[in-house]
């Protein structure tokens, strides 16, 4: 006689709509192909967590999705991403409006060297934003989880609060246009320990308004934080390609692939 | 930007670089202290069963005392264990492997409190006067042995197969235990006042087949180790 | 430390830190560059000194007069009247045309431009310009203003032909000032969906704005002390009146401070030592006040990334 045990449900994948559906997307900087034929979803709702070695072409990906890869003059693409059932790299697609609904966190805070509250309120005056912009960057704040640290100083440089707090600002800047993604490249490599986990945790909340994709060198934050995570390592032509994506459940306990392993463990095969 | 990295990173196609031979050599000794466990249970399981046959109460009382070193290294494989758990962060494989052999050795530790068990079961079936019954019991015994080392076997190998077919051994555990119980009941109706011994040999028996079972269990843990998947495989 | 047993890690280590010998190449090296910084400096100082004590007679005897008084033959006279409104023309003139060409032309090489070989070949003329020396943008004011198009010597000329001059210095120090904006502050704007313009317009050049303005006070400092341009294109150390309109003064026959000294520096009356030595004192002190404005400016709003 066996009692089922109940297995709470496995966030990630499932059937969530898809939020980007990349198809044989390659990414060059001129000769060099950086990306090979990548091809998978993005859910919504969930964090997705791009993870490799380096030069694999995590952040060239990451930066695919929201066409920041067009600053590079020697940059072009081949393939497909999908928003939403739109290519983004169709013709008439305007990188500007991409930018606005598919946000981005860097890996260094950058921070304006203005006021908290210029800050929060430049994205939305550059998108024509004509409602209360007090309430906007009282909400931005609040979602980013900095706003009872700020909210006595908004008229302070974001340059001198702290790097963690620096992060989470860059977090509500993302936030106040009201995107749809967030991109998040490496944002807790120059954080401690404590302002790591705190971006963390608030990343947790926020993917209940927001799609998150993030790279991350880090693999336990992957493991921590992710609810999908997508391998990436590259072949001999160093171009990066995927090697295996599934709940971050399983590729934490029982990968499918000998490299997302060895990888993971960090033998090197 | 990956684009500059892009020419210097590592590349992952060939090549067999180690990259943590500390936690591998780390791994490794745990698996070492879970081999040297077995083979104390195999040889407490030993002498436990002839210190039954042979009403031997001496070596019977050896294997009681002996099973403090059994208890002891079950104690530090959990120390190193929970160490590496807390100190290296292991995934995936690493983690499975940590995990069975925690169990594993969990496991090692409750036979050797049944050999244990046996050993006190000789020491009073010596002091009944009739010789000890039962051709059964060394032969449980030594099914019992060969079982444990091909656990201990298919845990070196890795070896699924290996790991299945021991599970599948223990049928015929089973059913020596099955006939020992048959006997022990007829012996019971036929002569009452050997009922005492008959009850002490069934429970050595007993024990046996649960030392058994227990040896499935270790099976069940190679298989998680090799696949990821919890499996019953003694149902 | 016996000599049968080896010596201990302690031993060792007080010896190994001990052993540093007297570096006498790094104090030769150190007292060389001493001496040549000395003596740069020295020579300065003389030079300033001694024009300081030439001057001495006009600066304290009159020096409101000699400020305010027109040019004349007669040194008991003469001021640099015209020479002092001369030059903050010219440099007015220069800043109105050159900061904003200098500064857009910056700012389109540095944010729009992509890297091609003809951006590239422009970026390294622009280098090779602002090495040119000055006397050739005095030719070819004269060539191109005064002679081609016919405008005669006049003021608008010679501030034309300064702008010319400042020109490259003006897009070299923009362009190190933009490139000092990091790009991640361009990706900040442009990731919550800012266009190029709005990104350079919000960010870019307003963070740029210090080290903008700082090349741009220390390149117009440049134009307030040429000389031989101005010679080319017609500034002359003749008498003609300071008092008129703004039209007139533009198209007028002008003069400027360093006009005025190379002139006097070639009238044979002794007095004239003395006003040249005034002069050049006044033209130090206005090119010191400036270049003191840049510097304070640069240390009020350096920014740290």
């Amino acid at each position: 006689m066996t009692i089922e045990a109940r297995e709470a449900p496995l966030p990630g994948l499932g059937d969530a709509e898809i939020v980007f559906d990349v198809q044989a997307f390659s990414a060059y900087y001129g000769a060099f192909r950086a990306l090979k034929e990548i091809t998978f979803q993005i859910r919504e709702h969930q964090i997705t967590a791009i993870i490799g070695p380096s030069g694999c072409g995590k952040s060239t990906l990451l930066r695919g999705f929201n066409r920041m890869n067009d600053l590079v003059q020697s940059a072009h693409s081949e393939g497909h991403i999908l928003y939403h059932g739109v290519d983004l790299y169709a013709p008439q697609v305007d990188p500007v409006e991409v930018r606005r609904r598919i946000g981005m966190v860097f890996q260094k805070p950058n921070p304006f060297p203005k006021s908290i509250y210029d800050n929060v309120a430049f994205g939305p005056r550059v998108a024509g934003y004509k409602g209360d912009m007090d309430e906007r960057v009282e909400q931005s704040l609040r979602r980013a989880a900095i706003w009872d640290e700020v909210k006595d100083k908004l008229t302070t440089p974001g340059t001198a609060l702290s790097g963690g707090q620096q992060q989470r600002l860059c977090i509500a800047r993302a936030i106040a246009v009201e995107p749809d993604v967030i991109l998040m490249d490496e944002p807790c490599s120059a954080l401690d320990p404590v302002a790591t986990l705190r971006i963390e945790e608030l990343m947790h909340e926020l993917k209940q308004n927001y799609t998150i994709v993030i790279v991350t060198h880090n693999m336990q934050q992957a493991a921590r934080a992710s609810d999908v995570t997508a391998f990436l390592t590259m072949g001999d032509d160093r171009a990066g390609y995927l090697v295996e994506m599934d709940t971050t459940d399983k590729i934490f306990t029982r990968p499918e692939h000998r490299l997302t392993e060895d990888y993971i463990t960090g033998r090197f095969g | 930007m990956d684009r500059g990295s892009g020419q210097a990173g590592v590349s992952l196609g060939h090549g067999h670089e180690r990259l943590r031979p500390t936690f591998e050599q780390a791994l490794a000794n745990v698996k070492d202290n879970v081999l040297r466990l077995g083979a104390l249970v195999e040889r407490a399981v030993e002498r436990a069963a002839r210190a039954l046959v042979e009403r031997d109460v001496e070596l019977a009382d050896q294997v009681r005392w002996e099973d403090a070193d059994v208890n002891e290294l079950q104690r530090s494989i959990n120390q190193e264990i929970t160490s590496l758990i807390a100190r290296q962060g292991p995934v995936a494989r690493d983690v499975r492997e940590l995990l069975a052999l925690y169990h594993a050795a969990a496991e090692l530790e409750r036979m050797g409190d049944y050999a244990t068990s046996i050993a006190k079961l000789a020491q009073q079936l010596a002091a009944e006067p009739e010789e000890p019954i039962f051709r059964q019991i060394p032969e449980m015994e030594r099914l019992c042995r060969s079982q444990l080392r091909a656990a201990m076997r298919a845990l070196v190998d890795v070896s699924e197969q290996q790991a299945r077919d021991v599970c599948a051994g223990d049928d015929e555990l089973d059913a020596l235990y099955k006939s020992v119980y048959e006997a022990s009941i007829a012996l019971m109706e036929k002569s009452p006042d050997r009922a005492r011994q008959a009850t002490h040999m069934l429970f050595a028996a007993h024990h046996l087949e649960r030392l058994g079972d227990r040896v499935t269990n270790i099976g069940e843990d190679v298989v998680f180790l090799v696949t990821g998947q919890i499996e019953d495989l003694n149902p | 430390m016996s000599a049968a047993s080896s010596p201990s890690t302690a031993d060792l280590v007080a010896l190994r830190l001990r052993s540093g010998g007297f570096d006498w190449q790094s104090y030769v090296l150190h007292g060389a560059m001493l001496l040549a910084m000395l003596l740069a400096l020295g020579i300065l100082l003389v030079l300033l000194a001694d024009v300081a004590v030439k001057a001495l007679p006009v600066l304290t005897q009159r020096p409101l007069d000699f400020l305010t008084s027109d040019l004349s033959s007669r040194p008991a006279r003469a001021g640099i009247a015209q020479g002092l409104v001369g030059s903050l023309l010219l440099v007015l003139f220069v800043a109105f045309l050159a900061l904003p060409i200098g500064v857009g032309a910056a700012v389109y090489l540095e944010e729009y431009a992509r890297d091609t070989p003809i951006t590239r070949f422009v970026r390294t003329n622009i280098r090779n310009l602002a090495g040119v020396p000055a006397i050739v943008y005095g030719l070819l004011g004269l060539a191109v203003f005064v002679t081609l198009l016919g405008l005669g010597e006049i003021l608008v000329v010679g501030g034309l032909t300064l702008a010319i001059l400042v020109l490259p210095i003006v897009v070299i120090t923009t362009s190190e000032a933009l490139r000092a904006v990091p790009a991640s502050i361009r990706e900040a704007a442009l990731g919550v969906g800012a266009t190029r313009w709005e990104t350079v317009r919000n960010h870019v050049v307003p963070y740029a704005a210090p080290g903008i303005l700082t090349g741009t006070i220390l390149s117009l400092a440049r134009a307030f002390g040429e000389t031989a341009p101005l010679l080319m294109v017609g500034a002359v150390a003749g008498t003609f009146s300071v008092h008129g309109g703004l039209i007139e003064q533009l198209t007028g026959p002008y003069t400027a401070l360093p006009t005025i000294v190379f002139n006097w520096a070639g009238q044979p009356q002794d007095e004239f030592r003395s006003l040249t030595a005034a002069t050049i004192v006044v033209l130090v002190a206005v090119i010191l006040l400036v270049n003191g404005t840049a510097i304070l400016l640069r240390n009020r709003y350096d920014r740290r990334w």
